[in-house]
């Protein structure tokens, strides 16, 4: 869908039409919500981002500037804010990007002949326990495929620093995620930054 | 441990990316029925004019009215007496320039004069004697 259409489609839906939220909310649901999921590690509360992420767009209309960029990547940066929002009322103070060792998550070893399943949730837990900046960076990168640019234009920050923070995220799922070599089955694509 | 190497580290990641969280299945209609009610809220907030009676805010706009209307008659009544008692204070505190005097040429020596009396005969005046009046009383 193209921006200027999308950008009808938005005005159209804060006017109170009913089928162009419709087609909204069914064209980015699936992607708003599975990135507010990665990026709290929790079902009801990325379903409650989710939901205000799109209310927001309709009550603030003028906020979508649809030469500045898509609609799906104003919704992943409105989704990036709720969630820093949301912990920094949950914490007095987050660790957003420090390189502190102490909180790396503790991966069991698996068992020979465990399925997919278990190493999928290793691998959330060791990414929910990854600094916000370095999490948000490796989601947006490794799940979402956007590009390096196009996450510093969601994060407000140059490409060379999320390289940086996806860089150390690496560094640090591939220690946490180490006792998890016996699950992995044949080497998928490798998608370098 | 060993850490894992850049190939098994992608290997694990696109195991977890194959796996995609869902949201519940009421969670459109849920959306949905939240959309509605904040556009519906909007709209009748649009569609109802000052003064009607299901106006939800009207109570609250009639008690600012009020509370304008009881402060400024608050307002004049403080001005009137202030104003009456600045008055009672200061009786002879009148601007001098709102006396009004007059002087009247009074018991001065008229020369008789005739009906066919010319400017040429007019004689100057050799007495003034002028008197201020200050109210009717004094005038009679």
């Amino acid at each position: 869908m193209e921006n200027g259409q999308e950008n009808r489609l938005v005005q159209r839906a804060a006017e109170g039409e009913i089928e162009a939220f419709r087609v909204l909310f069914e064209t980015h649901q699936d992607a708003v919500f599975r990135l507010a999921c990665r990026l709290t590690g929790a079902h009801d509360l990325a379903e409650d981002l989710t939901q205000e992420c799109f209310l927001g767009l309709i009550r603030y209309p003028g906020r979508f500037d649809a030469r500045r960029g898509s609609l799906r990547h104003y919704l992943y940066g409105t989704i990036r804010n709720l969630v820093r929002q949301r912990w920094q009322a949950s914490r007095r103070e987050i660790p957003l990007d420090d390189d502190a060792e102490a909180d790396l998550p503790h991966v069991s070893a698996l068992e020979p002949g465990v399925d997919d399943g278990d190493v999928s949730k290793a691998v959330h837990a060791a990414i929910a326990a990854l600094p916000v900046l370095q999490r948000e960076a490796l989601v947006l990168f490794e799940f979402e495929e956007l590009s390096l640019e196009q996450i510093a234009g969601i994060s407000g920050c140059d490409a060379g620093t999320v390289k940086s923070r996806l860089h150390r995220a690496r560094v640090r799922l591939r220690r946490a995620l180490a006792p998890c070599r016996d699950g992995m089955r044949a080497a998928g694509s490798p998608r370098k930054p | 441990m060993n850490p894992l190497n850049d190939d098994q580290l992608d290997d694990l990641l696109g195991q977890a990316k194959a796996e995609q969280p869902q949201p519940s299945p009421a969670f459109s209609e849920r959306v949905m029925r939240a959309y509605e009610e904040q556009t519906g809220r909007r709209a009748s907030h649009r569609s109802h004019g000052p003064g009607t009676g299901a106006d939800p805010v009207a109570p609250f706009r009639l008690r600012k009215l009020l509370a304008a209307a009881a402060l400024i008659l608050i307002g004049a009544l403080a001005d009137r007496t202030l104003q009456a008692s600045h008055l009672l204070g200061n009786p002879r505190s009148a601007d001098p320039a709102t006396v009004v005097e007059r002087v009247v040429y009074q018991d001065c020596p008229v020369p008789s004069s005739g009906p066919g009396l010319t400017f040429n005969e007019l004689q100057p005046v050799r007495e003034i004697k002028p008197r201020v009046v200050r109210s009717m009383q004094d005038d009679q």
